[in-house]
């Protein structure tokens, strides 16, 4: 009797470990993103494999916290954060648990969140101060710092308020995060993510430290993250004149006509496709987290997304006075008003103008050196997406035009304000403005550049005499009438 | 049939795949990767070091990003010079086969490709054949030891920094974990032990010890105290330089056997110089005799022209003093050009030359002894160095055979007033000087310093030349960017 009654038992207990067995197998093993049907809602809050993947033990991949950490972290640290995420930038619609650029997936147990494309390029341009943003997919994220977004997630990560019983008593009653995962918060998820987020911030330290420029609303340091998060170089020993990279987030609409053409700033890759992997690296992908398939799906509709219209009154007729002096002075760099459908005209247009030449800001074009590009023909190792596309170049790329009202700041680095200024000789440029407000300034084609805060938004206040931010150089067209700067700024509104 | 006999069947079977997968993992040689054009085969092929003296490619990615304080600055494999180009997956100078896993070996191109760049932001212009002023082989090798040698060379380690790049299969990291990575650790750790490394003057950028590696590390001789450090040599017009004899003291004159013992020295293991040897004479397209594809692009390698401006009237003006100051001993047809002209006269450092004895070249020829590739033409000379031709001499910066004079500026200066410290491996060309510039910030940053009062580091001797005027100097040396 005894013995039948401890066999069963046996048999209960082998049975209840298996069974627990196959259920952490089966929630640890289980890659399942939030998926959306309309293209642009995948864009929006689709998952690009940003979010932490490989194993529980040791995840690879991915700069946010697991989503109930991450929708905790506002309200745990208010005092640094009192709008929430919008705060930095982030544009949030209406029934959304989540901002723009921001996706979710189930994975390695967990139900994280990941960056994608969205949240560098999707952006908002209002007509007056009173009028709703509009919400423009691909264009430059105007509004977003991404820099003190991502400074706030990492300290407020390792702060002393964010514990397990914070989060838990933050969950909501109903559809909280899963059984296995209240599991995990009891043994030690929030010490292995302070481990994690620990590693990340000591790695991008020094690129992130008071001592170099801050990037500010609208502009990333692409690459030196990079060096750091991807290779584990040492920033603290990359000396400062390759440690300085803050630039504009580019329009990503209408990437057909510029497959072949010198892309990324410097012009360093002349591949679409391999440029798309390489900023979804920036976003947290790794080479085996990347979720190639929706990528895909992005990169297939951004490839003919049109350039929006200018949505506001064109003098027509000043417009078409400015046109036959663009064709003198920029078409043959910059392509014209047809490149919206594909038309390459000028014999420069995607080609690298040599920075003696050009007389920009020198620090995004060093940032990027041959060493670099020598370590990135290893990322995607062993696969068809191996990077072989990179060049090291001396200069900055001419970029074609398209919707180049919703592109300002102008320049590389954002240093000159709207196109008007563009116009002005370097030194008649704007020394300091502020970046960050989205309403539009007509007249000189451009955000408002001269207020400070507005809605409860604090902007960027750009000094062009930082290291980086220098608004010199690129001074075509800068010695013609008025009359003349006013005829092609008109018309570039029809680009 | 019994229980126990299914029982057996299965081990057997399972044992089988196990043992399948593990050869096939560790020894199967697949088809090597060909190069159509031969300047890509002189950059990226097989030289046959892999095997032996080879790293897994999946090992040899990921240590410098765990091990990135084991590296001069920031950079991976470039910090020390060891850079890839036009996308190509591998550097210049390591190749990847397949043996088992993909293996990363090096090649000829390690020490005989150089990058030159006009300014700090340019991108490099590459030169295959020439001496890689840029390259730390030394370094490279120090550096895969310091990895292994670190507690860290753990499987865990790797196997976690791998999983960042690539999905092995389970069979894969079962086997990286209990074969490969163990395996690789203790090959690397031999490398390190040989005993006279921190005894010699360390190679610097752009130079090696071939001397050493022959009688310490092939064939396994006692320390004899010597160092035989000196520049890599410039690879061009290799056909005519046979009557002289290559190599720096001039001690071989089958460029054949220079060659193949070259790529012994550099690792390349015994099976697969035989296999080679036999390619040899065969003339299959599919899989020619690697070396000699190597040899024969060498034969018509011409040296690069100088990239830069040239002031064409100066330059004339140079002529005449080359032809009366230097002729002689550095034109292919002059009277001297064949023999060596004697360290007496010359009165460079003679460590290189002294390091080589009867006994060593003896001592070498019989390494092979049994095989095709057998050695028979090395030999002790000793009256002085090679001559090399000035052709490319712009490039061939520093000078001298130990590179222990930064520029043909200093060259032609009093051997006192020459640097007698300056930093080698820069690769931004000094315009005024003619060499690399060899000192300020960038250059003590990211070069190895040459200290020229180290053993076979001297900067003495070879006065040709440094009592002209300074314009006589100067026409010179503009005159000799155009060999």
């Amino acid at each position: 009797m005894i013995r039948r009654a401890l066999t069963f038992l046996g048999l209960a207990a082998v049975t209840l470990g298996v069974l627990v067995g196959i259920w952490a197998v089966v929630s640890l093993s289980t890659d399942r993103p939030v998926t959306y049907e309309p293209i642009e809602e995948h864009f929006k809050y689709g998952s690009i494999g940003s979010e932490p993947g490989g194993s529980i033990l040791a995840p690879i991949g991915g700069v946010l916290p697991p989503y109930w950490v991450f929708t905790s972290l506002p309200s745990i640290c208010s005092d640094k954060l009192p709008r929430g995420y919008s705060t930095f930038g982030f544009i949030t619609e209406e029934g959304k648990d989540l901002p723009i650029g921001v996706s979710r997936r189930r994975r390695i147990g967990l139900d994280n969140v990941g960056l994608n494309c969205a949240v560098c390029h999707t952006g908002t341009v209002r007509e007056t101060p009173k009028s709703p943003p509009r919400i423009v997919l691909g264009m430059p994220a105007n509004r977003l710092d991404l820099q003190a977004f991502v400074q706030f997630v990492l300290e407020c990560s390792l702060d002393a308020r964010l514990t397990a019983d914070a989060i838990k008593g933050r969950l909501p009653k109903k559809g909280g995060p899963s059984l296995f995962e209240r599991a995990l918060l009891d043994f030690g998820l929030i010490e292995r993510l302070k481990v994690t987020t620990l590693n990340l911030r000591n790695r991008i330290g020094p690129a992130m430290a008071d001592t170099v420029p801050k990037w500010g609303r609208g502009r990333v340091d692409t690459f030196n993250p990079y060096k750091s998060v991807q290779f584990n170089w040492d920033l603290s020993k990359v000396p400062p004149s390759e440690l300085i990279g803050a630039s504009d987030y580019p329009s990503i609409w209408n990437q057909k006509p510029r497959q072949g053409m010198h892309l990324h700033w410097d012009g360093d890759n002349d591949s679409v496709d391999e440029r798309n992997l390489s900023a979804a690296l920036g976003a947290g992908v790794t080479p085996v987290t990347v979720d190639h398939d929706n990528l895909q799906r992005v990169r297939d509709w951004i490839w003919t997304l049109p350039p929006p219209k200018y949505p506001y009154p064109v003098d027509q007729a000043l417009a078409s006075r400015g046109a036959p002096i663009y064709q003198q002075l920029c078409a043959n760099c910059h392509a014209d008003q047809r490149f919206r459908d594909g038309v390459i005209s000028g014999a420069r247009v995607g080609q690298v103008e040599s920075i003696g030449t050009i007389g920009t800001d020198p620090y995004r074009l060093n940032s990027y050196t041959p060493a670099f590009a020598s370590n990135q023909y290893g990322l995607y190792p062993d696969s068809p997406y191996r990077f072989s596309h990179f060049r090291k170049t001396n200069g900055y790329a001419n970029h074609p035009l398209d919707g180049i009202w919703l592109r300002a700041p102008y320049l590389h680095n954002g240093s000159v304000p709207t196109m008007r200024d563009l116009l002005e000789p370097p030194e008649s440029r704007p020394k300091a403005f502020y970046r960050g407000y989205d309403v539009f300034d007509q007249v000189k084609l451009g955000f408002v550049s001269d207020v400070a805060e507005a809605d409860g938004q604090v902007f960027t206040r750009y000094d062009t005499s930082v290291r980086g931010n220098a608004n010199t150089g690129h001074i075509y067209g800068t010695t013609l009438s008025d009359d003349d700067k006013r005829a092609i700024v008109e018309y570039l509104k029809t680009f | 049939m019994s229980r126990v006999g299914w029982i057996l069947v299965v081990l057997v079977l399972l044992m089988g795949t196990v043992s399948l997968h593990g050869y096939y993992r560790l020894h199967r040689v697949a088809a090597v990767p060909q190069f159509e054009s031969a300047e890509d085969h002189f950059l990226y092929a097989s030289i046959g070091t892999e095997e032996e003296r080879g790293v897994p490619y999946w090992i040899w990615l990921v240590l410098p990003r765990i091990f990135p304080e084991y590296l001069p600055t920031p950079g991976g494999y470039a910090s020390i010079g060891i850079i890839a180009r036009d996308g190509h997956e591998m550097p210049i100078g390591l190749s990847k086969v397949e043996i088992g896993v993909p293996r990363v070996g090096v090649n000829c191109a390690l020490c005989h490709t150089a990058t030159v760049r006009a300014t700090p932001t340019d991108a490099p212009m590459v030169y295959p054949g020439a001496s890689a002023h840029q390259t730390g082989a030394q370094e490279y090798v120090r550096f895969l030891v310091a990895a292994a040698s670190d507690p860290r060379f753990s499987a865990d380690t790797i196997l976690n920094e791998i999983a960042r790049n690539v999905k092995l299969s389970l069979p894969d990291q079962l086997l990286y974990r209990f074969v490969l990575i163990p395996d690789t650790r203790r090959a690397l750790l031999r490398l390190g032990e040989k005993p006279t490394d921190a005894q010699q003057t360390a190679w610097g950028r752009g130079r090696a010890d071939l001397v050493s590696q022959a009688k310490f590390t092939i064939l396994r001789g006692p320390f004899d105290g010597t160092t035989g450090v000196a520049d890599a040599m410039p690879l061009w017009h290799l056909k005519n330089r046979e009557a002289q004899g290559y190599l720096w003291d001039r001690s071989n004159t089958s460029l054949r056997e220079v060659v193949r013992a070259s790529a012994v020295l550099e690792g390349a293991s015994t099976r697969w110089m035989d296999i080679d040897t036999v390619m040899w004479d065969r003339t299959n397209p599919r899989q020619p005799s690697s070396l000699r594809r190597v040899m024969e692009y060498l034969n018509d390698l011409t040296p690069p022209k100088y990239p830069f401006a040239v002031d064409a009237t100066l330059a004339a003006a140079g002529a005449a003093t080359y032809a009366a100051n230097c002729a002689s001993c550095h034109d292919a047809n002059s009277t001297r050009a064949n023999a060596p002209i004697p360290l007496a006269e010359t009165g460079t450092d003679r460590a290189r030359l002294d390091a080589w004895f009867e006994r060593s070249a003896d001592a070498f020829n019989a390494f092979a002894d049994g095989h095709d590739w057998k050695f028979s033409s090395f030999r002790k000379t000793s009256s002085g160095y090679a001559v090399p031709p000035l052709d490319g001499v712009w490039l061939n910066a520093p000078y001298l055979h130990n590179g222990s004079v930064p520029t043909l500026s200093d060259l032609l200066e009093p051997p006192a007033n020459r640097p007698t410290r300056f930093w080698r491996g820069y690769d931004v060309y000094d315009q005024a000087r003619v060499g690399f510039i060899s000192d300020g910030p960038d250059a003590r940053r990211l070069g190895t310093l040459l200290d020229v009062t180290q053993p076979g580091n001297g900067n003495g001797g070879h006065t040709y030349g440094t009592t002209l005027s300074a314009n006589e100097k100067r026409a010179l040396i503009e005159y000799l960017k155009t060999r």
